[in-house]
């Protein structure tokens, strides 16, 4: 759901909110800095719809990376109130400061920034490929499966939900 | 367009772009572009790193040079998203045979599914399901230790029979898990990738395709690609739609650069949605809950599925599920039961218990929890349904060669697969889990394709503007006097398709939207950046992806409102039976200046006569 389909949501649960995000474009600044952004939305829309609105109807230059919107693919990996979290798996309500205080969107820490919220991942990527991230076996390509019990699947279980964020701390999914 | 900006050199081509607002980045000297890899040279190039992309790249690359061009990461494709399975008759539950997955398939498609085409997918399902197992896809399985099967949508025994076992599955994570194998042995076989590199041009000269043209987003330069074969695996276009299960990414870039370019695009009318996705945000609620034993049902907790489909049930194909939540809804007995747009109804999966759905159906628990703040083994999920895949798309032999017309004259060294390809194995209405079939399947016979193709031919010589058609284009976009919002455009576009070119559709609707989206697309062609620098303009490639989502919604609009029958996914209210005298043909549409001209294409019905359809 776009960040702007308000005639169909309900007018009253409308909330004003402020979002202060780092801002920089390696073309134009010489260090980081802050920007404050009003904005009106639901509080049980996505962290990310409020960062479309932002884009799509104050400032269109703002650079953060997007796609899958439900938390699968891993895009929009950033740093919210000091967490790290995915916009789209952050429900506005969940990140409202008590204070009134804006909502603080920081790109995630040690990568290099690339422009705005967006870090360079290249380094991520060299290691995967370093630790040979794939089933090493000699066996030829056969025409069956192979034989593999519930509780051997189970054992690596965790391990085949990473969807490659690089900053987490816990092993899956933010 | 604008008058361009740009100068050519005599002796180089010179790759920069020039306007108001973007850096330049001048590229003067000779040759200069050589050492500045603003030109690679490739066997084969991919474009888009989803499961048809992956695929094909692992069997071109055993014997090519080949390159893989996505504007994402590769891992964070949309094939990733995909949730309950991967068909395939092996039998490892109940009885099994291709042939019946092969019929279902056609009869899903309500007979526009090609039907050799078909039998290939169900017959090469199965080994394709192995190859991915012994490449390492932590399926999930049976007691005895083989691979455990699921039911689906509209997969049956003995041609129609009851539901039948045949969806391979890992967790509610499917898509996810054949994305990174493939990814992992791509890396395995050392394929070059481009990340986030936007493709904006395509090299296509006297039917004969070599290479390329793209905007690397890091930088803003334009970068091309010379290669002997192209494939385009650019995925779906789910992003014309207000409520859709797609990502952000799927916009269709692959068919609507095509169309640009005289290639036809074959059955865009045929649009499927979904029953499930989540009320108002359309996030996909895999068709497995159903598989498992989920149940629909309206606001008086009745299971309304057994008034429409009473063998198949909730199991029927999305298409009749779709429809018949609508048809709840209009009568009054969707929960609100105020028959609006924003009604619903209610998925109940409680009776499955909380370990079932830990184990089987995680991911939808989890879903369930961060975006309705319900746990689905204690409460029903609200559930309507969301735009999702594009049977249509750019027409293609067996082996994803893309065809010129309706007679099967074929372009040379030009290649489409994945849902942003039309075979057609999905005719009028795809079945659950047989995207994944059909990236696998078609993804690797592509490829393999590719590889022979390469090594027969000859590399056509670039020219030296080959790059004109993507300066222009940026160019267009970037420079001189700010123009309408596009924003304004894109919610209008996504408003008028998911509103009258939907579930169901008349005359009026489709009318006027085929006016309307001729209007917006003049719009369009005013549209400007606002601002900005070259690295990363995620702007621009925003405004980009607008153009193609507008040229795909025209002609899937047009084409609806050309067809007059009901088939599949396409309901006319005011032809509501399916017609197959005069309608039992693809529809193949070219885009012409300001309209598209319509042609049509024989559908292979070999092997079963069409027949009413009923579950």
């Amino acid at each position: 759901m776009e960040a702007k389909t308000e005639k169909i949501l309900i007018r009253g649960s409308y909330m004003q909110i402020t979002l202060e995000i780092q801002r920089y474009d390696p073309q134009k600044d010489t260090k980081v800095f802050f920007k404050k952004y009003d904005i009106k939305i639901n509080p049980n829309d996505r962290l990310l719809d409020a960062l479309m609105k932002v884009k799509q109807t104050i400032d269109p230059t703002l650079g953060f990376r997007k796609s899958c919107a439900h938390g699968v693919c891993g895009s929009d990996a950033m740093v919210v109130n000091g967490v790290e979290r995915l916009a789209c798996k952050t429900l506005i309500k969940d990140v409202i400061n008590k204070d009134g205080s804006p909502i603080k969107i920081e790109p995630l820490r040690t990568l290099p920034i690339q422009k705005d919220l967006m870090v360079d991942q290249t380094r991520f990527f060299e290691h995967y490929r370093q630790v040979k991230p794939y089933f090493v076996n000699k066996e030829p390509i056969d025409k069956k499966e192979r034989i593999q019990t519930q509780a051997e699947r189970e054992l690596f279980d965790d391990g085949t939900k990473c969807i490659l964020v690089r900053p987490v701390i816990r092993p899956a999914r933010l | 367009m604008n008058k361009i900006h740009h100068t050519l050199q005599q002796s180089s081509l010179n790759l920069t772009c020039k306007s108001m607002n973007f850096i330049v980045k001048e590229i003067t000297a000779k040759n200069n572009f050589l050492e500045n890899h603003l030109i690679h040279t490739f066997d084969a190039v991919i474009v888009g790193a989803g499961g048809a992309g992956l695929y094909a790249a692992l069997e071109a690359s055993q014997t090519t040079k080949t390159a893989v061009i996505s504007k994402l990461y590769p891992i964070r494709s949309h094939t990733g998203a995909a949730q309950g399975g991967i068909s395939a008759a092996l039998g490892n539950i109940e009885e099994d045979k291709p042939e019946w997955h092969a019929f279902d398939t056609v009869k899903g498609g309500d007979y526009l599914t090609d039907q050799d085409a078909a039998l290939i997918l169900a017959e090469e399902a199965v080994q394709a399901v192995y190859d991915l197992e012994n490449r390492g896809l932590p399926f999930n399985r049976t007691p005895e230790g083989l691979i455990d099967q699921r039911r689906f949508g509209g997969h049956t025994r003995n041609f129609g029979e009851s539901a039948v076992r045949r969806a391979c599955y890992a967790a509610d994570r499917t898509g996810h898990m054949i994305l990174q194998t493939l990814y992992q042995q791509c890396i395995k076989n050392k394929v070059t990738f481009f990340d986030e590199f936007h493709v904006i041009d395509v090299l296509l000269e006297e039917q004969r395709c070599f290479g390329v043209v793209t905007l690397e987003l890091r930088t803003g330069d334009i970068h091309v690609f010379h290669s002997k074969a192209v494939l385009f695996a650019t995925g779906g276009t789910g992003r014309m739609f207000r409520i859709t299960s797609n990502a952000y990414a799927n916009t269709g870039d692959g068919p609507a650069l095509l169309l640009n370019k005289g290639v036809p695009l074959e059955d865009m009318e045929f649009y499927q949605f979904h029953p499930t996705g989540i009320k108002g945000m359309g996030i996909l609620i895999t068709e497995g809950v159903r598989g498992e034993g989920g149940i629909l049902r309206n606001r008086d907790g009745e299971r309304f599925m057994e008034r429409y489909t009473p063998t198949l049930l909730d199991l029927a194909p999305r298409d009749i599920v779709a429809r018949s939540i609508v048809k709840e809804i209009r009568e009054g007995r969707g929960i609100k039961g105020d028959t609006s747009i924003e009604d619903f109804v209610h998925l109940d999966a409680t009776h499955l218990g909380k370990d079932t759905i830990e184990a089987k159906l995680p991911d939808i628990a989890d879903f369930c929890r961060t975006y309705l703040g319900i746990d689905p083994a204690e409460k029903p999920i609200p559930v309507q349904p969301t735009a999702h895949y594009a049977m249509g798309g750019i027409p293609t032999d067996i082996y994803g060669r893309v065809l010129k017309n309706g007679e099967g004259h074929l372009y040379e060294g030009l290649y489409a697969a994945g849902e942003c390809a039309c075979i057609s194995v999905h005719g009028a209405n795809r079945l659950g889990t047989n995207s994944l079939v059909d990236l696998i399947v078609f993804g690797r016979r592509a490829g393999q394709n590719i590889a022979q193709f390469v090594q027969g031919s000859d590399r056509v010589p670039l020219k030296k503007d080959q790059a004109r058609y993507a300066q222009e284009l940026i160019s267009a976009k970037t420079g001189g006097k700010l123009g309408p919002n596009p924003e304004d455009i894109r919610i209008e576009l996504q408003n008028l398709m998911m509103e009258k070119v939907g579930i169901f559709r008349n005359k009026k609707d489709m009318l006027e939207t085929v006016e309307r989206i001729r209007e917006l697309r003049q719009d369009y062609s005013q549209v400007k950046i606002a601002h900005g620098t070259s690295a990363f303009n995620t702007h621009l490639l925003d405004i980009l992806e607008l153009g193609n989502l507008l040229d795909l919604a025209y002609i899937t609009a047009f084409s609806a409102r050309n067809r007059k029958e009901s088939r599949g996914a396409h309901s006319r209210e005011d032809y509501p039976k399916r017609n197959d005298d005069e309608w039992l043909k693809h529809t193949l549409g070219w885009l012409e200046e300001d309209s598209i001209k319509i042609g049509y294409k024989t559908v292979d019905i070999s092997r079963w006569k069409p027949k009413p359809r009923k579950y």
